[in-house]
């Protein structure tokens, strides 16, 4: 699978929504429910997911999903 | 953009108009309220007692002279000293005697009354016309302060307590409150937290600018009668007794050397009667009629 | 030009090392944030970061608490009386604020450093939000400073307006508002239960008061020039949550703890989940409190609405659950209910805010239901019968202009009213401002900060 046909998998997890289907252009606003909360189990069970771990600085630039994208895939390569 | 400054221009024309026009208006309900330009024959001078303890109209009719009240919370020696000054540089030749009220605080520099500080020289503003209040005020704000209220005259009477009198007198003379202070509540408070006046001195400066007030008055061949004020006696056996004989000696000795100065000191007998008290420190409404028909026996005699 | 004239009004305040101080951090920073963008070596760049951050901040927390630790330091700065309390560190706060947000977003690679001196130094002593802020984003401010200035007649025009009606809010109402709160709060233990409440309530208006008035004066300055300044506050008391509460009161200020306090302290406790959440919910909020001021009743402030902010993020999920059971759903009953207890939480942590001393607050909160003392119609009438007309009237009309900009297209309707209908209401309003204004000894409540 894609990174972002798992990532789309945390997401219906993580927000509860089975028919969601993420876009690179989309940010916090976009979902229903996405506040800083829901965003910290976001992170964390992304992190869980991909086995990684995103550092500091990542996690304060991040700003749409293809941030998140990049960043996972940065970091995937072995 | 010049159309626009042509009409902004015009604008603070008619805005500073509007002001001049306002602060006249409540230049008027001032001096209404304090009897200027009545040609006083009687000016009382002193603080918020004398405003409580003397009624002005009531002392006219009595008296059966135009009465002059100038009394403003929390004035000091150098105040009343600019206040008097003030009075007689504005109205040279009326006035045939000056009544100047004296308490145990007098001489202590700054006036200690509840709630009150230093910040009461801004009830002068509205006279700041005058060059000598000019030149007082000046000396006591801050250049902010001053320069706003000097080209912009309402802002002159926005103390709370002036703008209240400045626009009331256009409709009423406003009386003072005839409620009685809680004396078995205040006892209690008292005696729980025992608040002793224990910081009062005799000021040379104060006393040196009281001698200058009276050498100023008597100059000018005019009497000065000082009424004491008392308070309520719980809150005067808060003042140490030796300090406060100190105070009526001093003004007893300048009553005593000259014929045209009288000291009315007998209404301490009203400092038991808790009942004519607003506060412990001001009459009520009841308190002030008798002070002041005290003060009318003593005044027609003396003048 | 502008540098010039913003470096005059805060020299007007007439205390020299304050212009030392905004000059210092303002190299500090300009030279930090240079340092940050050369270098490509994240782990230099982060030293640069914190290395610059903490110049900034310990040049605040020694403005703020050096006289604290005695008036005699003073004199070592060649000054011979300590400035009064509230001017000592004024505007110190938020331009050090800003220069750290600068410093931090250079570091995210979010912004570029300003290579020209004058222009930083612009962004961060720009007159109009010098003394209370807002704290301005360089990605805000900075772009709009590189236009040059052209006359605008409509900013020009709207600016002078909301400026007045700032004005107007101060001087009028908050400054009226004071003297009752003052009576009460000045002298707590005279009073008890109802005029407690009372002056509660009237402290909660005229902080508002007070602080968004002069946030309209200085957006209305600003816009005078043609800059846009970040709104500041969006009608705080109808929040329906603590955490809304927040989105809309001092909104550039709790932006700024939430990006650069709270978003890190919560990433990197992302292990502890909720408690994670909570615990840098409570730090961020203690801050907060601190950086009002080091006394007790500002830490017992911050802290409360840290604990407010904690509380909420476990009771959430069971207060969904609890919602859904009942229907209260998106209910108009639901909504009022909430309004009404954020706000009186919020009432609650002013008490602290306000009082003189944390041994006052205490008495206040354990006083509060002690019934009726009759005090409640001499606090209103503290300045006496014309004063409190004067308030309501006020009040009024302020609600229904903007219950009328809220409802309706007033302010275009406005403009297209004949000339001397618009005039006429400017100087109705300068009018009233310069007459019925009050002379009150208080600066600004939030110079202090």
């Amino acid at each position: 699978m894609t990174t972002i046909e798992t990532l789309n998998q945390v997401f219906c997890l993580v927000f509860d929504d089975d028919t969601l289907k993420i876009h690179p252009d989309m940010t916090a606003n976009d979902v229903d429910g996405w506040d800083s909360l829901s965003h910290v189990n976001l992170i964390t069970t992304i992190e869980a997911k991909f086995d990684i771990r995103f550092t500091q600085k990542e996690l304060l630039k991040q700003r749409k999903v293809r941030d998140l994208i990049s960043d996972i895939d940065r970091k995937m390569v072995p | 953009m010049a159309k626009f400054t042509l009409k902004l221009c015009i604008f603070c024309l008619v805005v500073f108009a509007t002001d001049y026009t306002v602060a006249s208006f409540f230049n008027d309900g001032l001096v209404r309220h304090h009897g200027f330009n009545n040609g006083a024959k009687v000016l009382c001078v002193g603080h918020s007692r004398s405003d409580h303890g003397i009624d002005r109209k009531r002392l006219e009719q009595g008296l059966n002279v135009p009465v002059a009240k100038y009394a403003l919370a929390g004035m000091d020696v150098f105040d009343r000293f600019a206040m008097i000054q003030h009075y007689f540089s504005e109205h040279p030749q009326q006035v045939k005697m000056v009544v100047y009220d004296i308490d145990f605080f007098t001489f202590n520099g700054r006036t200690v009354t509840r709630g009150e500080n230093d910040k009461q020289y801004r009830q002068l503003y509205p006279f700041m016309d005058n060059a000598g209040i000019d030149d007082y005020i000046h000396s006591k704000s801050t250049w902010p302060e001053y320069t706003a209220r000097k080209y912009l005259r309402s802002l002159r009477y926005n103390d709370p307590k002036v703008f209240a009198r400045a626009v009331i007198n256009h409709f009423k003379t406003p009386g003072i409150p005839s409620s009685k202070f809680d004396f078995t509540k205040y006892k209690k408070e008292i005696e729980a937290n025992a608040t002793r006046y224990d910081d009062l001195i005799i000021d040379d400066d104060a006393v040196a600018c009281f001698k200058k007030t009276i050498e100023f008055v008597r100059s000018k061949n005019i009497k000065i009668a000082f009424v004491f004020l008392p308070i309520v006696d719980l809150e005067r056996d808060l003042i140490d007794i030796k300090y406060r004989n100190k105070v009526m000696e001093i003004v007893r000795k300048y009553a005593g050397n000259d014929r045209g100065i009288v000291f009315i000191e007998n209404n301490n007998k009203y400092e038991q009667s808790h009942e004519l008290f607003y506060d412990p420190l001001h009459f009520n409404r009841y308190g002030q009629i008798l002070a002041t028909d005290d003060l009318i026996g003593v005044l027609k005699l003396a003048m | 030009m502008l540098l010039v004239a913003s470096y005059g009004f805060y020299s007007a305040l007439k205390a020299p090392y304050l212009l030392a101080v905004l000059l210092l951090v303002t190299c500090l920073s300009y030279m930090f944030g240079l340092r940050i963008a050369a270098h490509q070596d994240e782990v230099a760049r982060k030293r640069w970061l914190l290395g610059g951050s903490f110049a900034c901040i310990a040049v605040l927390v020694l403005l703020k608490y050096l006289p604290v630790l005695g008036p005699d330091t003073f004199s070592i700065f060649g000054l011979n009386r300590t400035p009064s309390q509230t001017i000592i560190s004024i505007g110190a706060s938020y331009y050090t604020f800003q220069a750290i947000s600068y410093l931090v977003d250079i570091y995210l690679e979010i912004e570029e450093p300003e290579k020209h001196f004058g222009r930083y130094a612009l962004y961060l002593a720009f007159f109009p939000k010098l003394l209370q802020g807002p704290i301005e984003r360089a990605g805000d401010l900075l772009s709009q400073l590189k236009q040059p200035y052209q006359f605008d007649h409509d900013k020009m025009r709207s600016g002078m307006i909301l400026f007045s009606w700032g004005l107007f809010k101060k001087v009028v109402i908050a400054d009226r508002l004071s003297l009752m709160v003052n009576a009460v709060y000045n002298d707590v233990h005279s009073f008890t239960g109802i005029s407690l409440i009372l002056a509660t309530y009237l402290y909660a208006m005229q902080i508002y008061f007070d602080f968004s008035g002069y946030t309209d004066m200085a957006l209305g300055t600003a816009r005078m020039f043609n800059i846009t300044l970040t709104q500041n506050f969006n009608s705080p008391y109808a929040a329906t949550s603590i955490a809304e509460f927040w989105r809309r009161w001092h909104i550039t200020f709790s932006r700024w703890i939430l990006d650069y306090i709270f978003k890190p302290l919560q990433m990197r406790w992302r292990e502890w989940k909720t408690w994670g959440t909570a615990s840098a919910l409570v730090v961020t909020f203690l801050v907060s409190g601190l950086w009002h001021g080091a006394s007790w009743g500002f830490i017992a402030w911050g802290l409360l609405h840290g604990v407010y902010l904690a509380v909420s993020v476990f009771y959430k999920p069971l207060q969904k659950k609890i919602h859904k059971n009942l229907r209260l759903e998106k209910t108009k009953y639901l909504k009022i209910w909430q309004t009404a207890v954020t706000f009186n939480l919020v009432c609650f942590a002013w008490i602290f805010f306000r009082a003189n001393s944390f041994s006052d607050a205490l008495y206040v909160v354990s006083h509060l239901g002690f019934g009726l003392d009759n005090q409640v119609m001499p606090v209103l009438l503290t300045s006496g019968k014309i004063s409190l007309s004067i308030l309501i009237m006020s009040l009024l009309m302020l609600s229904l202009v903007s219950i009328a900009i809220k409802l309706t297209n007033i302010k275009e309707t406005f403009y297209a009213k004949p000339l001397w209908f618009r005039w006429g209401a400017y100087y109705g309003l300068v009018v009233l401002s310069l007459v019925c204004n009050i002379g009150v000894d208080s600066l600004f409540v939030y110079f202090k900060f």
